[in-house]
């Protein structure tokens, strides 16, 4: 199930979602009533659409980060007196450091890239749900290949500096918990 | 869909195209080629239709004024420079704030959830996992 989204074409994903989260299923006006506003074409029900999305990248580096743990660690953790709380915070999740910052790193460079999803969902109403992947479409085609191109230019850069960061982060980080 | 015809025909994979008056008289399309407009009996007439909403909000005349009216209005409004479409400027700043918005709200949602499924999904057994022997 949290493979799913990574095969399914973004449309699909984003026209199931534009249904599920729109005015005739019974999930778009119930959330209207509680927060008073609708969830389809709006900065929330992209969130939403997004977070959905983005299952398979955030949970697929955190399961194999905590499989890698060999179970003998959670155990001795046990044994030390330790509840199953202060060993998931204190044992666990500094283990599974890495898995996180992947987790974190792909979520946030899949977001900025997403295109069909957002389309799908969000309109591109600017402002609102207009993301920078949209805005690049709409410049090229509205001829402003210059626009375009300061855009494209800046997410690669942004891109770069993620990826970057990440392998110097987790440089950092998994240098102590190899050893 | 429009404009996709106008990148195919102006792009010079095709030798030329039938395209919206409109967007021939913007002046980034204007130097690309020649345009003549076809003669209004050799097609049916355009007609433009717009929904207003209950639960719409408040009308924003600067943004959208007098540019879907008619084509004859909108290409006025291309030549003028006054379209939001036809506006250029570099870089659209509100799009990379909304993007990286998203992609912090979406991260901040997400890593909590990812880090509690992910734990329960590598020390359930039905995974195969090396997971926990409990």
């Amino acid at each position: 199930m949290t493979a799913l989204p990574l095969v399914l074409p973004p449309t699909v994903v984003g026209y199931y979602l534009l249904v599920a989260l729109g005015a005739q299923s019974p999930l778009g006006p119930a959330f209207e009533r509680l927060f008073g506003a609708p969830l389809a074409f709006t900065f929330t029900g992209l969130v939403v659409a997004s977070v959905i999305v983005n299952v398979p990248f955030a949970v697929q580096p955190l399961q194999r980060a905590f499989a890698a743990i060999p179970p003998d660690v959670r155990e001795a953790a046990q044994c030390c007196g330790l509840s199953r709380w202060q060993s998931f915070a204190r044992i666990e999740l500094p283990l599974a450091w890495p898995g996180v910052l992947s987790a974190a790193v792909l979520t946030f460079a899949h977001t900025l890239g997403e295109f069909g999803v957002v389309l799908m969902v969000g309109g591109s109403i600017p402002g609102e749900t207009k993301t920078i992947a949209i805005a690049i479409y709409d410049r090229v085609q509205a001829f402003d290949t210059a626009g375009a191109g300061a855009m494209a230019l800046l997410l690669l850069v942004v891109s770069f500096v993620t990826v970057a960061l990440s392998y110097v982060l987790s440089e950092r980080w998994l240098k102590p918990a190899r050893r | 869909m429009a404009a996709q015809a106008m990148q195919f025909a102006a792009g010079g994979d095709a030798q030329g195209g039938i395209v919206a008056l409109a967007l021939t008289k913007a002046p980034e399309v204007a130097r690309l080629g020649t345009a003549v407009p076809l003669p209004a009996t050799m097609h049916k007439p355009l007609r433009q239709r717009m929904v207003l909403l209950r639960s719409a909000g408040p009308w924003q005349p600067s943004s959208t004024r007098g540019c879907r009216r008619s084509p004859r209005a909108r290409s006025s409004c291309a030549t003028a420079s006054r379209c939001p479409a036809s506006r250029s400027t570099a870089m659209d700043w509100t799009a990379l704030r909304l993007s990286l918005a998203l992609a912090a709200v979406t991260l901040a949602v997400l890593l909590p959830l990812g880090v509690v499924a992910g734990r329960w999904l590598a020390t359930t057994r039905s995974r195969g996992s090396r997971g926990s022997r409990r």
